[in-house]
């Protein structure tokens, strides 16, 4: 499904130039749990959002679904980005004035489904996580966990098959962690992709397929 | 904070802000550029007008036949009240009245040989040069004598020595106005416009002539320049009482300089004022701006 | 995205930004309403003046006596010339086809007493053809004989408020006034109207024409009116006009022919002009108002950057994102307009219901305009902010770093 070969990506931060990838080649299955592992500035946000077209390399090809994406334009990238893939944050990264309801159907405005089938691949989802009874509620509302499982719910209303999670439980505690962590496993076990980054020794042991990566390569890769 | 502290620190605050104040302060100034604009120009144009209408001096007091103002055509309209050139005469024998102007206007053809014109007729007196400051490029003005038997002389607008005489000198030649000969004793240098009135277009005759030639029984006015020395009410109260004797009754209007420049100067101000507030709509917009920002700036 | 969704969530922008949404609104409805306003009193003018005229009919032709060879010079006001514009010559006029009625006026100034009270009003000598050439009725009694056309008859038509002035409430027709040294009988009041052209009709005295030859000892009339039929060719006549009165003034031609159409239309240009100057000056705070929506977009675009990110990580397109933030802006001026255009009717609507004789009321493309300048000016300030915003590189804008 992911075919990264030989990925080279370089910030210039201020005067010095960062490699944030250097040479990396790797190919995801459908349907693997991998966690990628390693020490700040190791490059594994750079990988993951490599992965989830945030990114372009500077070298390198990377295949998905056999499609080369260096060369698409930004529309097409875009697009595939929404279809395809669903993104979870440290951060949760919620907008404030929409309600969870709001949040997780933005997704789904972007892409113009009509409002019918809208509300209930929304309300799907947001039982999925278990969130029903929040929907008309606000970020400000929410507690940490909830907030995490709105986002989860965002991230899979497009039924994407591949989800990116960058240190989902980073901002939460270990309660809340195991909550958000039993949901992107049962995603996983019910077919999606799924790609982990991750200080959290609990949530990398999980996986079935571990990388660890230091500066900018892949350090290990083990099933 | 000292005044230099507070200083520096708003010029880092904007400067950290630069293209946020650099857009305020765009669209306030564009909005204090359009009134500053405007109510210049309506100055402008107030201070012009005043200008045209001082530049004889602010010794003048106009005395027009009949008791009303009607819209500026009292003297022009027929009267049953007229006001003679014994009138004007005897005004001019008043102590402190330096020169008195009678007025009649008329429109008539300006024959001489081959050429006409038709054109604007001043029938004025020969004092009219000197009060009026009309400089003369040939010749002399009419003279100033008698006025009720004045002589049939003429002085020509500058445009019309042209129209009439391309090239020669037309002092001692005849023109025809209406039928009657008149002498040309001069010509006037090049005036221009005085209040939408084309000065070098107009042919100066004695006042009892262009009565004679437009066979008018009034004056359409009489302008009255007096010692700066005494002030115009004064003077205005004894026009109005030496005609109140002559006549019987107040059957004239006498407006001074110094009502026609304050009536002026109403209006220009009010257009000013009107034009500033135009401007001010913008700058109204700039306001809001500014409240804007700032509001925004504070929340951050 | 589609419209609705797209309203909706800039709406909800709006909501969360109460009193930011209100200025700008505000900046953008002054800006409209100004331009509607103001011209609309342009307009009012030109109404005024075109109701005016139109109060005469379409169809009148001025003679003046005396000529102005300056090109676009003034015509010749004083009335007084050297060969006089006589009734005579007002008359064979009226043998022209196409000629209707020809209103010979002889105009003056004289003092009109009744016992120990007298005014001095404006005098207008006439016929009956004056009454139809400018619409006059009288509210009492008769307009002013047939006979009148060539005697010297002692009647007179007052204004409204000579009569007032004069007779108070008292029955004024069939009473003598004093006119100069003459004495009138009263057989006409006119109809309470108001100012005609800058004529006071209300405070005028109208006499017979011969009458007036003699109360002034002049034969000279001051205008001759003259109605055209609706099917004449006003240019034609205006020839013939002066070629008859050439041919009788032994070859001059002393006189000036002014149409009423042609009046009409140096006014209505002059005051187009005018109100499209106000038009233009006013649009300058539309462009203010523009330079505002530019600032708040750019401040709002930094503002929402991980909202920016955010969305193009869950599949926003660049061209999206400009659509957002393009579409925020028009919806702001859209608003802005509306309460604008709501702002400068009520306005209007409150000034008309004071002054009901001024026709205040916009041109027709006042409120296009206005919005368009509007419109042009929004989005072109906020090409800008939201490109800016489109551009954003979505990792950066993620973590909220500012580039």
């Amino acid at each position: 499904m992911i075919k990264l070969t030989s990925i080279n990506k370089t910030y210039q931060i201020g005067d010095t130039p960062l490699r944030a990838l250097r040479d990396v080649s790797l190919n995801i299955d459908s349907g693997e749990y991998l966690s990628v592992m390693g020490p700040s500035g190791s490059g594994k946000s750079t990988l993951l959002n490599m992965i989830g077209l945030l990114d372009r390399p500077d070298s390198g090809s990377y295949l998905f679904d056999n499609v080369a994406t260096e060369a698409l334009k930004e529309e097409r990238r875009a697009r595939l980005r929404g279809e395809n893939i669903g993104f979870i944050f440290q951060s949760f990264h919620l907008i404030n004035r929409l309600t969870a309801f709001e949040n997780v159907e933005l997704p789904l405005i972007l892409t113009e489904q009509p409002i019918k089938s809208r509300r209930q691949a929304v309300a799907e989802v947001l039982d999925m996580v278990g969130l029903s009874a929040r929907a008309s509620h606000k970020p400000n509302q929410l507690s940490g966990g909830q907030l995490q499982r709105v986002a989860i719910a965002r991230a899979i209303v497009m039924r994407p098959r591949l989800l990116l999670a960058d240190e989902p439980t980073g901002n939460l505690d270990s309660a809340s962690g195991s909550e958000v962590i039993e949901v992107i496993e049962r995603l996983n076990r019910d077919g999606i992709t799924l790609v982990a980054v991750t200080h959290d020794q609990n949530l990398g042991d999980r996986a079935t397929r571990h990388i660890r990566m230091v500066d900018g390569q892949i350090d290990s890769d083990q099933r | 904070m000292k005044l230099r502290d507070s200083t520096s620190w708003i010029f880092k605050a904007l400067w950290m802000q630069r293209t946020r104040s650099l857009l305020t302060i765009a669209g306030f100034s564009i909005g204090i550029a359009a009134m500053v604009t405007l109510s210049t120009l309506g100055e402008g144009l107030r201070t012009f007008v005043l200008n045209e209408f001082t530049q004889f001096g602010s010794h003048i007091i106009a005395l027009t036949p009949g008791k009303t103002e009607t819209f500026g055509m009292g003297g022009v309209l027929n009267t049953t009240r007229p006001l003679s050139l014994s009138d004007a005469a005897a005004i001019g024998t008043l102590p402190n009245v330096e020169a008195v102007v009678p007025v009649v206007m008329g429109n008539a053809k300006v024959k001489a040989g081959q050429r006409g014109r038709y054109t604007e007729i001043a029938g004025v007196g020969g004092a009219a040069d000197k009060v009026w400051k009309l400089e003369l490029a040939l010749g002399h003005f009419l003279p100033v004598d008698d006025l009720e038997r004045s002589r049939a002389l003429v002085v020509l607008g500058n445009k019309l020595q042209q129209e009439l005489f391309p090239g020669l000198n037309p002092v001692g030649q005849f023109v025809h106005i209406g039928g009657a000969r008149f002498r040309v004793v001069g010509v006037l240098a090049e005036k221009g416009e005085f209040l939408g009135i084309n000065m070098d277009e107009m042919v100066f005759i004695p006042a009892s002539k262009s009565m004679q030639l437009f066979n008018r029984q009034s004056l359409m006015e009489v302008d009255i320049f007096f010692n700066p020395r005494v002030s115009s009410e004064t003077m205005a109260k004894k026009i109005r009482q030496f005609m109140i004797d002559r006549h019987g009754f107040e059957d004239f209007t006498l407006v001074t300089q110094d009502q026609v420049l304050a009536t002026m100067d109403n209006i220009l101000s009010v257009l000013t004022y009107a034009a500033a507030g135009l401007g001010a709509i913008s700058l109204l917009v700039g306001g809001v701006g500014i409240t804007t920002i700032l509001m925004i700036t504070v929340t951050e | 995205m589609k419209l609705v969704d797209q309203i909706s969530f800039n709406w909800q922008i709006f909501q969360r930004h109460g009193l930011r949404t209100f200025l700008l609104l505000a900046a953008v409805g002054i800006g409209v309403a100004s331009v509607i306003l103001l011209t609309s009193l342009g307009e009012g003018a030109r109404r005024y003046v075109d109701r005016e005229f139109s109060a005469l009919g379409n169809r009148v032709l001025i003679v003046l006596p005396g000529r102005s060879e300056t090109t676009g010079g003034a015509p010749p006001i004083y009335g007084s010339v050297p060969r006089d514009l006589t009734l005579e010559d007002a008359y064979t006029l009226e043998k022209i086809p196409g000629v209707l009625a020809v209103a010979p006026i002889v105009a003056g100034t004289t003092t009109v007493a009744v016992d120990s009270r007298s005014r001095e009003v404006i005098t207008l000598g006439s016929n009956q053809s004056f009454f139809t050439v400018r619409k006059l009725a009288v509210g009492a009694g008769q307009i002013l004989p047939a006979r009148t056309r060539e005697d010297a008859m002692a009647v007179c038509v007052l204004g409204v408020k000579l009569k007032r002035e004069l007779f108070g409430n008292a029955r004024a027709l069939g009473e003598w006034v004093r006119v100069g040294d003459r004495r009138m009988r009263v057989v006409g009041v006119l109809e309470e109207r108001g100012e005609s052209l800058g004529l006071d009709m209300r405070d005028i005295l109208l006499i017979p024409v011969r009458t007036a030859e003699q109360l002034f000892n002049s034969p000279s009339l001051f205008r001759i009116m003259l109605d055209i039929a609706p099917s004449a060719d006003s240019d034609l006549i205006q020839t013939k006009i002066k070629a008859v009165i050439t041919e009788r003034h032994e070859g001059e031609e002393d006189i000036t022919v002014i149409s009423q159409d042609s009046m009409l239309a140096a006014f209505n240009s002059i005051l187009t002009t005018l109100t499209l100057v106000i038009a233009a000056i006013a649009s300058i705070s539309l462009l203010v108002a523009g330079i505002l929506i530019m600032n708040i977009s750019l401040i709002s675009v930094s503002q929402r950057r991980k909202e920016i990110g955010l969305l193009k990580a869950i599949g926003a397109s660049s061209r999206q994102i400009r659509q957002l933030f393009l579409g925020e802006s028009l919806l702001l001026v859209s608003l802005g307009s509306v309460a604008g255009i709501l702002f400068a009717y009520s306005l209007i609507a409150f000034f008309s219901s004071l002054w009901p004789s001024f026709p205040l009321m916009p041109p027709l493309w006042a409120v296009p305009a206005a919005v368009g300048v509007a419109f042009f000016s929004g989005l072109t300030f906020s090409i800008v902010p939201a490109k800016r915003a489109a551009g954003l590189d979505p990792v950066l804008a993620l973590r909220g770093v500012q580039e």
